[in-house]
C-alpha cells in the first residue's frame, strides 16, 4: 500500500475545508453570494458566529457532564470508581454505532464518487483505507461530544493528572476505532447477504430500526431490574440493591470497563494493555473480512445501484392521470425528496416523532413515573400551561425540515428556478409540507397534554393558534436561512442535513424567539398579574407580528434565489 | 421570437467575461445552432435564456417576455432541455410528466393526449411506469425532450441535446424539431455537431470566447470567409481558430 497514494484519496475528499466554509469560518473573503465583506465585518461575523457555536456546545456538554456526574457520585457511594466515564463509553459507542450504521454504506460501498475511484489504478486496500479514514472521520465528533463531560466529570471528581489527560487523549481518538469499524461489518454483511440486491437505504434504515429497538429494549430491561428490588432508603440496601447490576454490567461490558480503568482505574496498565489488544483484534479480524473482498462489495454496490424496473405496464390510452393544484404538487414534490434518502427520512420523520418515541422510552425506564411526581409539584403554578406549550413549541420548533429544505434539493434545485411557478408559491409549498409534518402532531400532543396534565380546554382557543403561529414563523426562518445560504454542492445526503450548520442556526433563531415569547408572559403573567387565558391570546400578537417579518424576508430570499439567476457561484 | 441584446455576463471581476456584449435575434419558425467550443459561453447564454442565471447587462426577450421583469411569463413560453437531464429520479416518468403538467397547469385531457403521443413518438410509452433511476442516459434525454414539449411551448431550447441519443432517437428529435418550427415555433439549441447543424439548421451562431464571431445562414457564412466549397465543421475550426474572431455576423437579423 502506497501511503503518498492513501493520503492523495483522502485529501480527494477534501476533509476540513466544507466544514469551515459551511461555519462561515473560511478564511476567503468571499460570501456564498459572491459579494466581498469589508474585514471588520468578517472578523465580527465569525467571532458571533463562534460564540453562537460555542455556547449551544457548551449548554450541550455540560448537560451531559451533570448526568454523567449523578451517575459517578452514585457509583463513588457504592464503591465503584469511574461509574461516569464507564457509562459515557458505552453512550458514545452506542451512539457512534448508530450514526456510522446509517452512513456506512454511502461512504464506503456506494458513493457518488465510487465509480469513479474504481476505475483509478489504486488497490483495495488503499481504497478500502481512504473510504474508512473518512467514515472515522464524519463520526469520531459524536464520539468525542458525548464522551468528554464525562473525562470532564472524572477530572471534577478525582483530580486532574497527567494520567488522566493522556488516557483522555488516547481513548479520544481510539474510541471511535472499534463502533465505526462494526458499523462497517453491519453494512457489509447486509450488503453480502442481500448479494447487493435491494436499496442501500432500506437497509439502512432497517439496520437503524434495529439497533433503536435493541437500545430501548436493553434500557427497558435494565430499569426494570434495578426497580424490582431498589430500596433508597439506606445506604447499605442501595449499595446493594445496584452493586449486583453494576458489578453485572461490568462484568458483561468488560471492554468499557477497560476503558473508564485507562482513566481512573487502579490498574491502569492492564487497561491499557486490554483495551489496545481487544481493539486491534477485533479491528484487525473486521478489516480482515471486508478488506480482502472489498472489490467484490464495491462490485455488488454497484449492482445494486442500477435499479431494475418492477414490473413492465404497457400503456395505452387509459393513463392513470389527474391533476393538481401547483401548492399541492409542489408539497408532495418536497416528501418525494425526502422519502428519497434514509438521511433525510430518519432524520425528518424521527423528529416528528420524538415525543412519541421519548414517551416510550420514558415509560420502559420509568422515568415518566419520576417526570408525573415532579409535575404533580408543578401543575399547581399559573405557569404551567405555558411551560407545557413552551416544551411543545420547543419540540415543534427544533427541526431541519425547512432549515434544510433547499440543500436536500442539491443538484436538481436548478429545477425549482425553471418552473413557471413564482417564488411565493414556493415557499408556501414548502411550509405546508413543514406545517404538515411539525403542526399536526403539535395539535395531537397539546390536546394529549391537557388531557393528562388535566388542563382545562379552553386552554386550546390560544394554544392551537399560537403553535401555528411559532412553527410557521420557525420554519419561515429557517426557509430563509436556506434560501440565503443553501448546501446544494453535496455527495452524501447527510452533508445536506446532518453536517448542514443552517439547521443549527435555524434552531438557534427559533428558541430565541420562544425565549422572547417566555419573557413576554413572565412579564404578563408574574409582574402585571394578567389572567393565564388572556395572556395566551396577547402572546398571539407577538408571534402575529415576528410571523410577518419573517414571511416577508423568506419571500426576498426565495425570489433573489429562483427569479433573479442568484447562484451560490456567482 | 427570441431576442438577445448586448448581453454581458462576467462570473468574477479577476476574469473576462463568459459571455460580452451578444447580440442576438431568432425568428418564428426557425430552427437556430447555437456553436462554439468547449467554455464559449454557450451553456451561460442558454441559462440566462431560460432564467438560470441574469445577466450583468443588456436585454433578453423571448416572445415579448423580458427575462429580468416578466420571468414566469418567459418560463411558461420556452420549453427547456438541459444538457445534463434533470429529474426526482425516485419517480415513474408518468408521475414527473404529471408533476410538470400540473405545475405548467396543463389540463387533464391534453396532458394524457400528449404525454401518449410523445411517449409514443419516443418509444417511451412501455416505460411510463418505471422509475427514472432506471432509466439509461438516452432514455432520461428522450423525457426531459417529452417534458418540455407538454405544455406546448412557443420556443424550445436545448442544450446538446444528441448527447447520449441513439441514432434513431437522434432522428426522431431532429424530425421533431423541424415539425415543431413547421407548426410556428421557434427552436435554439447548442451542439458540437457540425453536421447534424449543418442539416437541420436555418441558421447558426457561432460564438467563441464569450464574442459572437459569426450568425447567419450557412451560405452566409461560406460567402463571408469566399470558401464556397467549405463545410460547416472546416468554417468553424478556421474561425475559432487562433484569434480569428472578426465579425461576419448578420447584425441586420
Amino acid at each position: 500500500m502506497e501511503t503518498m497514494r492513501l493520503l492523495r484519496l483522502i485529501k480527494a475528499n477534501n476533509l476540513w475545508a466544507p466544514l469551515l466554509e459551511q461555519l462561515g469560518l473560511s478564511m476567503s473573503g468571499t460570501t456564498f453570494t459572491g459579494r466581498k465583506r469589508s474585514r471588520s465585518i468578517q472578523v465580527l461575523a465569525k467571532v458571533a458566529l463562534l460564540l453562537a457555536l460555542s455556547s449551544a456546545v457548551f449548554s450541550l456538554e455540560t448537560m451531559m457532564g451533570i448526568n454523567y456526574h449523578q451517575v459517578q457520585m452514585i457509583g463513588d457511594m457504592v464503591g465503584y470508581r469511574g461509574l461516569g466515564i464507564f457509562s459515557a463509553c458505552i453512550i458514545g459507542f452506542i451512539f457512534v454505532l448508530v450514526y456510522a450504521t446509517m452512513s456506512a454504506g454511502s461512504t464506503l460501498f456506494s458513493g457518488k464518487d465510487m465509480a469513479l475511484l474504481m476505475t483509478l489504478p489504486v488497490t483495495q486496500g488503499e481504497l478500502f483505507f481512504s473510504r474508512l479514514f473518512l467514515h472515522y472521520k464524519a463520526n469520531a465528533p459524536l464520539y468525542w461530544l458525548t464522551v468528554l463531560p464525562g473525562m470532564v466529570s472524572c477530572g471534577i471528581s478525582y483530580g486532574i493528572s497527567v494520567s488522566l489527560i493522556v488516557s483522555s487523549i488516547f481513548l479520544l481518538v481510539f474510541g471511535p476505532v472499534f463502533p465505526v469499524m462494526l458499523s462497517t461489518l453491519l453494512s457489509h454483511l447486509m450488503l453480502r447477504l442481500g448479494k447487493g440486491k435491494g436499496k442501500q437505504s432500506r437497509k439502512e434504515f432497517l439496520a437503524m430500526v434495529l439497533l433503536m429497538v435493541l437500545i430501548l429494549f436493553a434500557q427497558g430491561g435494565a430499569s426494570r431490574w434495578m426497580r424490582l428490588s431498589v430500596q433508597t432508603s439506606d445506604l447499605a440496601a442501595f449499595a446493594q440493591s445496584y452493586g449486583a447490576l453494576i458489578d453485572t454490567l461490568q462484568r458483561i461490558l468488560f471492554y468499557f470497563t477497560w476503558q473508564a480503568d485507562m482513566l481512573v482505574g487502579r490498574s491502569v496498565i492492564v487497561a491499557f494493555v486490554g483495551f489496545i489488544l481487544l481493539t486491534t483484534l477485533f479491528c484487525t479480524l473486521i478489516g480482515y473480512i471486508i478488506g480482502g473482498g472489498y472489490h467484490q462489495s464495491l462490485y455488488l454496490a454497484q449492482l445494486g445501484g442500477e435499479v431494475k424496473p418492477a414490473k413492465k405496464q404497457y400503456v395505452e390510452k387509459h393513463l392513470v392521470i389527474t391533476q393538481r393544484s401547483v401548492l399541492w404538487t409542489l408539497c408532495c414534490k418536497e416528501f418525494s425528496i425526502i422519502t428519497s434518502s434514509t438521511a433525510f427520512m430518519t432524520e425528518l420523520f424521527a423528529e416528528a416523532g420524538i415525543p412519541l418515541l421519548l414517551i416510550f422510552v420514558y415509560g420502559i425506564t420509568g422515568t415518566l413515573g419520576d417526570i408525573s411526581s415532579a409535575v404533580g409539584i408543578l401543575s399547581s403554578m399559573d405557569s404551567f400551561v405555558f411551560m407545557v406549550c413552551g416544551v411543545l413549541l420547543l419540540m415543534g420548533c427544533f427541526s431541519m425540515m425547512s432549515s434544510t429544505s433547499i440543500s436536500r434539493e442539491g443538484t436538481l434545485f436548478p429545477l425549482s428556478q425553471l418552473i413557471p411557478v413564482p417564488a411565493k408559491e414556493q415557499v408556501k409549498a414548502k411550509l405546508l409540507a413543514h406545517m404538515l409534518l411539525f403542526y399536526g402532531p403539535y395539535a395531537v400532543y397539546a390536546i394529549s397534554c391537557l388531557v393528562f396534565f388535566n388542563i382545562s380546554f379552553q386552554h386550546l382557543i390560544w394554544m392551537l393558534p399560537l403553535g401555528f403561529l411559532v412553527i410557521l414563523s420557525s420554519a419561515c426562518l429557517g426557509l430563509a436561512i436556506d434560501y440565503h445560504r443553501p448546501v446544494l454542492d453535496w455527495k452524501l445526503p447527510q452533508q445536506a442535513i446532518k453536517q448542514n450548520m443552517n439547521g443549527l442556526m435555524a434552531m438557534g433563531g427559533s428558541f430565541f424567539l420562544i425565549m422572547v415569547l417566555a419573557a413576554i408572559t413572565y412579564i404578563l403573567l408574574e409582574i402585571l398579574g394578567v389572567g393565564d387565558f388572556i395572556v395566551g391570546i396577547l402572546l398571539g400578537i407577538p408571534a402575529a407580528l415576528g410571523l410577518l417579518g419573517l414571511w416577508k424576508w423568506v419571500n426576498t430570499e426565495a425570489e433573489s434565489r429562483l427569479l433573479f439567476g442568484k447562484r451560490i457561484s456567482d | 421570437m427570441i431576442s438577445i441584446h448586448s448581453v454581458t455576463k462576467q462570473y468574477s471581476q479577476s476574469k473576462p467575461p463568459a459571455v460580452h456584449n451578444l447580440t442576438l435575434e431568432v425568428d418564428h419558425g426557425e430552427i437556430f445552432g447555437f456553436l462554439g467550443p468547449n467554455g464559449a459561453g454557450k451553456s451561460t447564454t442558454i441559462k440566462m435564456l431560460v432564467g438560470l442565471l441574469r445577466q450583468d447587462a443588456g436585454t433578453i426577450t423571448i416572445d415579448g417576455h423580458d427575462n429580468t421583469t416578466d420571468l414566469l411569463a418567459l418560463k411558461r413560453a420556452i420549453g427547456y432541455v438541459p444538457d445534463e437531464p434533470l429529474f426526482y429520479e425516485k419517480m415513474t416518468a408518468l408521475r414527473f410528466l404529471n408533476f410538470i403538467s400540473d405545475l405548467y397547469g396543463v389540463p387533464v385531457d391534453r396532458r394524457e393526449q400528449r404525454i401518449f403521443q410523445w411517449g409514443e413518438r419516443f418509444s417511451l410509452n412501455e416505460f411510463l411506469h418505471d422509475p427514472i433511476n432506471s432509466f439509461s442516459h438516452g432514455m432520461k434525454q428522450k423525457l426531459g425532450v417529452v417534458a418540455a414539449l407538454i405544455h406546448n411551448p412557443q420556443v424550445l431550447i436545448l442544450d446538446e441535446p444528441m448527447v447520449g441519443l441513439d441514432p434513431k432517437s437522434s432522428f426522431i428529435l431532429k424530425e421533431v424539431m423541424r415539425e415543431f418550427c413547421t407548426g410556428g415555433g421557434t427552436v435554439f439549441f447548442s451542439t458540437h455537431i457540425m453536421d447534424v447543424a449543418e442539416r437541420l439548421c436555418d441558421r447558426v451562431g457561432i460564438i467563441h470566447k464569450g464574442h459572437l464571431i459569426a450568425c447567419g445562414t450557412f451560405a452566409q457564412l461560406k460567402d463571408s470567409t469566399g470558401e464556397q466549397s467549405a463545410t460547416l465543421e472546416h468554417l468553424f475550426l478556421e474561425l475559432t481558430d487562433g484569434n480569428n474572431a472578426s465579425a461576419t455576423t448578420d447584425q441586420s437579423k
